[in-house]
């Protein structure tokens, strides 16, 4: 069951970066050029039709999947890597001191990631790396959350302490104990994060702050689909599909990680 | 001159915003070689005296002399001469690290093959154990690790907290005559914690009754046994007679 999980979910997320590679080299026709036969239905040669431009939906769907993958990936470790040493700083420094990164998280958690992106939107333009920062930024605190709390639970328990009485520094303890024993959990804060992440890009796109114009994103195509809703319907279900598959992939796959690499559930020998 | 002294000391602690009185008037030192149990029941305060001799806790009032020095000025040499085990050996093993990471954390270096053979031949553990994680042992085997840990690195004084109250009656006989062994070999002090008269009687040489935060009887075990001069442990005793 355990395992199940963790394939189910490597499964979906390996197909989606397999066609983001396959996306970035090669696509059956052009992403981002208009065709002959605007809203073909699926068949030959457009396997999953055209849209309102004619331009080959699957063209685009490949290409929207780099664009989530890089977006996903920059903004979540971005995240990752300023929240979680916050997160165990504020467990492991002296209250005072720890109150401060815990404070900051909360007010930063005020500003949704919508906010953030028109706020750098309005000062940067709309663009991939403005869907970057503000995903990013809005989901530092989550992980700083996540951090902090796992970390008080690990530094109350008497092996840290065992560590302190044989005089290891703080800074040694929160790489040998703590790191090793908090980071099931942020790499299932990192998969949740991914699938809000790749749903946060999709709204921004759809709302027009996240990449470019020219840039196919399923955000996007969701948005163009809008206009044909009633006409023809399945233009909007492969976006939506898709972010379907990238958002479950991500969650089953952090919760297969977390049962793999925690030792106390593995079976014993 | 005593290896560990606790002077007049008191440790307060806050409960639900008040000051709470968990130990005073404490007096107890330890010398090498002292092999003596802290008893009385849950609540009395002994973890709190023996987190004091640590220094884990510092007092409200009084004083921790380490070698007559305050703690503050040979917290480091106090470090390297004491030990812990605690009760729970779940909780004192890092379930992430192997036995012999574990084992190693107090030489602040990796254990040789050697070191490691003879440390974990000396507690009755197979050294190919090394290579296990703690969820991979028995409890015994557990707490026989914990116990490793705290020999490795050569301790004078060894702080036992109920090491054997988690541990099933087979295998709380093993580890005691694991700790009473080493104890006598290495020729280290002692301190142990506990509510069970028994083993106190057969590991140490000096008993210290905590009653209520207050050291009310100390004395050889032989002595305190026979001629308890406080009511308190005239009840210890007779509970345990009568069982």
């Amino acid at each position: 069951m355990k395992r199940s999980s963790l394939w189910a979910g490597a499964a979906l997320v390996g197909f989606v970066v397999l066609v983001a590679i396959v996306g970035f080299f090669w696509t059956p026709f052009s992403p981002t050029s208009n065709g002959p036969t605007p809203l073909a239905a699926p068949g030959w040669p457009h396997l999953l039709g055209t849209d309102a431009f004619g331009t080959d939906v699957l063209s685009r769907l490949m290409a929207g999947a780099k664009v989530v993958l890089l977006v996903g990936v920059l903004s979540v470790l971005g995240a990752a890597v300023v929240g979680v040493p916050l997160g165990m700083a504020a467990a492991m420094l002296p209250r005072w001191a720890g109150e401060i990164p815990a404070r900051l998280a909360d007010i930063l958690y005020g500003f949704p990631a919508l906010l953030l992106a028109i706020l750098f939107a309005a000062a940067l333009g709309g663009s991939t790396w403005t869907a970057v920062m503000a995903i990013g930024i809005a989901t530092v605190p989550a992980f700083v959350r996540v951090a902090r709390a796992a970390t008080l639970q690990v530094v109350s328990q008497p092996f840290v302490e065992a560590a302190e009485l044989a005089g290891v520094s703080r800074f040694v303890i929160a790489g040998r104990h703590v790191w090793p024993n908090i980071a099931p959990l942020v790499w299932v804060q990192a998969s949740v994060s991914f699938g809000i992440a790749i749903l946060s890009e999709a709204g921004l796109s759809y709302l027009g702050l996240g990449s470019g114009p020219d840039a196919p994103t399923w955000g996007r195509m969701l948005r163009e689909a809008q206009d044909h809703l009633f006409s023809t319907p399945i233009l909007a279900l492969w976006p939506g599909l898709a972010v379907a598959i990238a958002t479950l992939g991500f969650n089953l796959l952090g919760d297969g990680l977390r049962d793999v690499l925690d030792p106390r559930l593995r079976e014993r020998p | 001159m005593s290896l560990i002294e606790i002077r007049d000391g008191e440790v307060t602690y806050r409960r639900r915003g008040k000051p709470f009185v968990a130990v005073s008037d404490v007096n107890l030192a330890i010398s090498p070689g002292d092999r003596v149990g802290i008893v009385g029941r849950s609540g009395s305060g002994k973890t709190t005296i023996a987190r004091m001799l640590l220094g884990l806790v510092a007092p409200s009032r009084g004083e921790v002399l380490f070698r007559g020095a305050p703690l503050s000025e040979a917290r480091d040499e106090l470090r390297r001469s004491v030990s812990l085990v605690y009760q729970d050996p779940n909780a004192s093993l890092d379930p992430r690290m192997r036995v012999g990471a574990i084992i190693s954390e107090p030489l602040h270096r990796q254990a040789t093959d050697d070191e490691l053979r003879s440390v974990l031949g000396a507690v009755g553990l197979d050294p190919a154990l090394a290579r296990r994680f703690p969820h991979q042992l028995s409890g015994g085997q557990r707490q026989r690790v914990a116990i490793a840990r705290g020999l490795v690195a050569d301790p004078e004084l060894l702080v036992a907290d109920e090491p054997v109250s988690a541990l099933d009656v087979l295998v709380r006989a093993q580890v005691l005559r694991v700790l009473r062994d080493e104890v006598a070999t290495r020729k280290l002090a002692l301190v142990m914690i506990s509510h069970d008269l028994v083993i106190v009687r057969q590991l140490c040489t000096r008993v210290v009754v905590v009653d209520q935060g207050r050291i009310v009887e100390d004395g050889d075990v032989a002595q305190v046994f026979e001629n308890p001069s406080h009511p308190y442990t005239r009840q210890l005793i007779d509970a345990t007679l009568t069982l």
